[in-house]
């Protein structure tokens, strides 16, 4: 029974991963289109300025997110190589 | 099994966060939507410190169970202090049954069985029910010793869960098992060491204090004195039980479940189900029903 609940949360976590990845793809690929789309609103020749400022901070919003991504994945890389070293080193 | 559920924990974690940033980077003009990117980014990097630390709240548990233990005096160990519980209620339990029955049995004191039960049912419903919840305790602090961990990490996988769905089952989940670890196994203990402090200072200090008079001064004013404090003695010895035996463990309840909620609340959850409703309930419906 508690063999079973192990390989079931053990699929589970691997469905968890596997999403994850997957939308973290999808956000850089956002990343980029929002980065676009934000600085066509910036600089499309028209004289409303709400809209200008709207891609204004789209462009910020993706940027914040690529950042924060990268800080997370940089993160992450980092403790596991410190496991890695603490586990060689043991 | 805590490994499985800790790796569920992390990438739910992880999920918790992309999902953040993902949100974050959305071409939409809806600011309500994209506020909740920086929140979904909180919460998972707040569930993965959760989760990083399981190893320190193992370690602050322990360190308090030992203070917790070093600091009240215990007279004996758990297991020898709810041997002594159990055969103390059982023995008051069985003399109102046999008073009654042995009243009972016979035509001419009917009425004053009539009268001894009426007078103490309410007393037996008490004995009964905190008999119950004695071995609800027993029964629970085996179960919590061994695995409190256990019911901790899943408190955690479900306060790592998107949008913030199990946030109170999780934390009150959390702040239970951490609470009821370090109070639960002493339970018994603070029990009969409450039993002898109250019994020793109500009930056998005057009589000691008595006695030493009159080994310093035999008045026979002081035999007398020391005559009319016996019956005393027995009523603050009974005291001492009923109030320690049957009393405490609703008050100990009541505070764990107290301090249940709080460390819920301090974990970022609402106050959520009490505590002391899975122990406490439970036994005024089965003593009820048996008295």
């Amino acid at each position: 029974m508690l063999e079973f609940v192990a390989f079931t949360l053990g699929q589970l976590t691997q469905k968890i991963a596997e999403t994850t990845t997957s939308i973290s793809l999808i956000s850089m690929g956002l990343f980029g289109l929002t980065y676009l789309v934000g600085y066509l609103f910036k600089g499309s020749p028209i004289p409303w300025r709400d809209i200008k400022e709207f891609g204004n901070g789209l462009t910020n919003d993706a940027i914040r997110a690529a950042l924060f991504l990268s800080l997370w994945t940089s993160i992450l890389s980092l403790l596991s190589w410190v496991v890695s070293v603490i586990a060689l080193a043991g | 099994m805590q490994g499985e559920l800790l790796a569920v924990g992390h990438s739910l974690a992880a999920l918790l966060y992309v999902l953040g940033v993902l949100v974050q980077t959305l071409p939409i003009p809806y600011a309500s939507i994209k506020a909740h990117g920086p929140q979904l980014m909180k919460d998972g990097v707040i569930s993965e410190i959760a989760i990083l630390s399981v190893s320190f709240v193992t370690l602050i548990v322990s360190w308090i169970s030992q203070m917790f233990s070093a600091a009240v005096q215990m007279p004996v160990g758990p297991d020898a202090a709810f041997g002594i519980i159990i055969a103390q209620l059982s023995a008051i339990e069985i003399s109102i049954l046999l008073l009654i029955g042995f009243v009972s049995s016979t035509v001419i004191l009917a009425p004053l069985a009539f009268a001894i039960s009426s007078i103490t049912s309410s007393i037996l419903t008490f004995v009964t029910v905190a008999l119950i919840i004695w071995l609800i305790v027993k029964a629970i602090s085996g179960i919590i010793i061994s695995s409190w961990l256990s019911f901790y990490i899943f408190g955690l996988v479900m306060f790592a869960l998107p949008f913030r769905i199990g946030r109170s089952f999780g934390t009150m989940l959390m702040a239970a098992s951490i609470v009821a670890v370090i109070m639960v196994p002493i339970m018994p203990s603070v029990a009969v060491w409450l039993q002898g402090s109250i019994g020793y200072n109500t009930a056998l200090a005057p009589i000691d204090n008595t006695v030493s008079k009159i080994k310093n001064n035999p008045n026979p004013l002081l035999v007398v004195r020391l005559i009319t404090q016996i019956p005393e003695m027995i009523g603050n010895l009974m005291v001492s039980v009923v109030v320690s035996l049957v009393l405490f463990p609703f008050a100990y309840m009541f505070v764990i479940s107290m301090i249940s909620q709080s460390v819920s609340r301090l974990l970022g959850g609402s106050s959520g189900t009490s505590v002391s409703s899975f122990v406490l309930a439970p036994a005024w419906d089965t003593g009820r029903k048996l008295t």
